[in-house]
């Protein structure tokens, strides 16, 4: 789940940055408006947040123009202005979702989240495969009742997959979701963390659920 | 509350009316003299009217009076025994005959005193039978009697005076007759002795005057043919109507005279009458002429009232008409919102007095406008500028509060958070002093300063920053110049231009402080080599929240572009100038230049050497 922050001030652009992070989150900051553009054309994000006072070009004018290019990113705005008229601008603009600041950090991940699932089309917060329930709301994991302890990066890393369940997802759509653009390890990592998955999910349980497509990517068994 | 409708109606029925009233007046005037006019020619007419008929009733009287002072004449005549006086003649003949006759000569002067006429009419007085007239019958025979008074005398001595003379008798001076003449009468005014007025005719046959009566049937000597002329009284008798002598030698006759006379107040009355007739006919044209005044005068007043009532229903609706332009304007205005700021309505089809208002209107709702969209603006960047920093800490804060982390993380959280807490401060502290400026609040401290000294002061305060950023302060101060102003607010301002010119001066860029003074005024300038301002920039620095390169902001921790701002309020308040000159990519010079400086070579030498 690859995410794009396009807000102009640095602390709370970083504060919020390491925010998504921590649920999992890989995070493209951009300080400008222009930066945010190039950016979003750089990469598929599942859920653009857009500051609306912005330098060089304001979020409102990039809202219109990426909805007029047909992005299909979830886009939350962010804004100082947080009066009525405003929040109803920028929905009517195309934006799927509207934080007014100073916002509460755990309810913008919270919102960030619900657009993640709206974008996968998932009404539930938590996705069951087999016997495999994923929490994505809590961050937590359970196979046949049984909990299981995963980072971060590994919990992205499933959720990516489980969203995806019954698809098979190449290296480099992993690679692209589940890492921003200061990663810079080879795409190896990816084989390694889906090692990590397996070792935690599928080792103990039967059936496996994280299948290999070679020369593909991976995929969850789908129902 | 006064209704601009209500009060044009008001003076355009009062201007009717007294249009109106003033032209009624006019007509009625005119009309009233002209009546007078009328008036004035009827009396005078009337007046004149009244002397014709006096001189006609005159007239009508005398002719009364001649005809028959005449009848009585020919009475006389019947009652005279013409024979008797055919002795006269005889005297004559006697006389004549006297040298031719014996002892004619003896008797020659017994005719002489014969012929005297004293004499002889003594004689013919006693010889003719005196006239006696009966009273009664005398008057009966009088056609349309007038008179009432007769007198008859005779030239034989005869007379006769009526008995309503009494013993009044009429003493006449008889004119001389023309010989020619047969008749000859004059009308006169006359008073008797008992003072009565009475109106007289004196007729007066003369001797040789009356012919045979036999002879002059067809002319008789006393006819109607010598009726009086139109002549006012006393006339005179006109030619007599025989044209000169009479063909047959006159039978002698002795000269009668008869005096006929009326009582003048009887004619007086009839005057009076006539008078009386006459101040009627003029009373009745009066009440006519005043009545036709009244007429017309009621007649303008209900044409008046008509004026004006027509007015009063009239006028509010052409009043309202010619005032359906402002109407639109107010309706136009009444349309005009804080969301809508146009003036609703075509300038050009407004009649030309309002199109100065709609115009004024329309530039004030611009400005308004304008302002709004600047008061708007304002409250979002200042929402902007405060919030922001708020939501940094808040998230912050939330982050270092999510889960257990190291010291070294919650040490690297808190000091994020100090940071937007102290730009927040800044934020609060620069907005406070642009609503202290704009309140007015923040007077002016003066005092006399060396200027040199603080712009010294302020290199000084602003080389650590530059040396961290790698930045060269190149200062070129003019020593010695003193000042008497707000050194703090001064202060402000250059520390302003010097932040600024770090801001957004390029890497190992220079900043050039230089204070001189020039044509009485002290001129403080910080150049940089920054990225510049370009042309139509210029004008929008010194507003509120402007940035010329905002994507700087915020990462530097602490320009909101308010700086500027606050630079242009204290530069107002100090009465300065700011100049800015700039080249793009090239660079920034801004200049505050301040009013009357000292400078104090000669006195501060010596204690600038000490020191």
């Amino acid at each position: 789940m690859k995410i794009l922050l396009v807000e102009d001030h640095r602390l709370l652009a970083r504060a919020v940055k390491q925010g998504l992070e921590e649920e999992g989150f890989a995070v493209d900051t951009a300080a400008n408006g222009e930066e945010g553009d190039f950016k979003s054309r750089g990469a598929t994000y599942d859920v653009i947040i857009l500051d609306i006072m912005l330098p060089m070009e304001d979020g409102l004018s990039l809202l219109k123009k990426w909805r007029k290019a047909g992005m299909q990113s979830h886009i939350l705005l962010l804004t100082a202005m947080g009066s009525m008229e405003d929040k109803v601008r920028g929905l009517d603009l195309g934006a799927d979702d509207y934080l007014a600041k100073p916002f509460e950090l755990e309810e913008l991940l919270a919102r960030v989240r619900a657009l993640v699932r709206r974008g996968h089309h998932a009404k539930d917060p938590v996705i069951r495969v087999h016997d495999l329930e994923i929490d994505t709301g809590a961050h937590s994991v359970r196979r046949g009742g049984k909990e299981i302890y995963l980072t971060p990066r590994e919990f992205a890393l499933l959720r990516f997959l489980a969203y995806h369940r019954g698809k098979v997802v190449t290296r480099s759509m992993i690679w692209e979701h589940l890492y921003d653009e200061h990663d810079d390890n080879t795409s190896n990592v990816v084989d390694v963390y889906i090692r990590y998955l397996r070792n935690k999910i599928d080792k103990n349980f039967k059936p496996p659920l994280i299948l290999t497509r070679w020369g593909e990517g991976y995929m969850i068994k789908g129902d | 509350m006064r209704s601009i409708r209500f009060s044009l109606a008001v003076f355009f029925i009062s201007l009717l009316g007294i249009s109106f009233g003033a032209a009624s007046v006019l007509a009625y005037r005119i009309a009233w003299k002209n009546s007078d006019d009328r008036r004035i020619a009827r009396e005078e007419l009337e007046e004149s009217r009244l002397k014709d008929r006096y001189r006609e009733e005159t007239n009508r009287l005398d002719d009364a009076l001649l005809f028959q002072a005449q009848t009585l004449a020919r009475l006389v005549q019947f009652q005279t025994d013409w024979g008797k006086l055919r002795y006269l003649e005889l005297q004559a003949l006697g006389l004549l005959s006297a040298p031719f006759s014996p002892h004619g000569a003896a008797s020659i002067p017994l005719w002489a005193i014969q012929s005297s006429r004293t004499f002889s009419f003594e004689i013919y007085r006693r010889a003719v039978p005196l006239i006696r007239f009966n009273q009664e019958d005398l008057l009966e025979r009088l056609d349309g009697q007038v008179a009432e008074f007769f007198q008859v005398e005779t030239a034989w001595g005869a007379s006769y005076l009526s008995q309503s003379l009494g013993k009044n008798k009429m003493l006449a001076e008889l004119p001389k007759i023309p010989t020619d003449e047969v008749l000859h009468w004059d009308f006169e005014d006359y008073e008797l002795e008992n003072g009565k007025q009475v109106r007289r005719v004196i007729l007066k046959a003369s001797q040789f005057l009356i012919g045979a009566p036999q002879r002059n049937r067809n002319n008789p000597p006393f006819g109607g043919a010598q009726r009086p002329g139109d002549q006012n009284p006393p006339r005179n008798n006109p030619r007599p109507p025989t044209g000169g002598q009479p063909n047959t030698p006159p039978f002698f006759r002795p000269a009668i005279t008869i005096q006929c006379a009326y009582d003048l107040s009887r004619r007086e009355a009839q005057f009076e009458q006539f008078a009386k007739e006459s101040e009627v006919e003029i009373g009745n044209f009066q009440s006519e002429i005043a009545g036709s005044l009244r007429d017309f005068r009621n007649r303008l007043f209900l044409m008046n009232l008509g004026v004006f009532a027509v007015g009063v229903v009239v006028s509010p609706w052409i009043v309202g008409a010619g005032l359906s332009p402002l109407r639109n304007l107010t309706a136009a205005v009444s349309k005009v919102n804080e969301k809508d700021f146009h003036l609703d309505i075509n300038q050009s089809r407004l009649p030309k007095e309002i199109q100065p208002i709609a115009a004024r209107l329309e530039q004030t709702l611009g400005q308004l406008k304008k302002a709004f969209a600047r008061e708007k603006q304002a409250t979002a960047d200042i929402s902007h500028e405060l919030r922001t920093p708020l939501a940094a800490m808040l998230a912050t804060f939330d982050l270092g509060l999510r889960k257990n982390r190291s010291v070294e993380e919650y040490r690297e959280l808190l000091k994020e958070c100090r940071q937007s807490c102290k730009q927040l401060h800044q934020e609060v502290e620069r907005l406070l002093t642009l609503a202290r400026l704009d309140a007015g609040a923040d007077p002016l401290r003066l005092c006399s300063f060396d200027l040199s000294t603080l712009v010294h002061e302020c290199a000084q305060l602003i080389q650590p920053l530059a040396d961290q950023n790698g930045y060269r302060l190149v200062c070129d101060l003019k020593p010695d110049v003193a000042l008497h102003s707000d050194p703090d607010k001064i202060r402000e301002v250059i520390l302003n231009f010097l932040h600024n010119a770090i801001h957004y001066n390029r890497p190992q860029g220079s900043i050039t402080l230089s204070m001189r003074t020039a044509e009485g005024k002290a001129v403080v300038g910080v150049s940089d080599t920054g990225i510049g301002i370009s042309e139509q920039e210029k004008g929008l620095i010194f507003e509120r929240f402007y940035r010329v390169d905002p994507s700087r902001h915020a990462a530097e921790g602490g320009h909101s572009g308010l700086g500027l701002a606050i630079v242009k309020g204290y530069a107002e308040l100090l009465q300065a100038t700011l100049e800015v000159d700039s080249i793009p990519n090239e660079g920034s010079t801004f200049r505050l230049i301040l009013n009357g400086p000292i400078e104090l070579e000669q006195q501060a030498q010596v204690p600038a050497s000490v020191a």
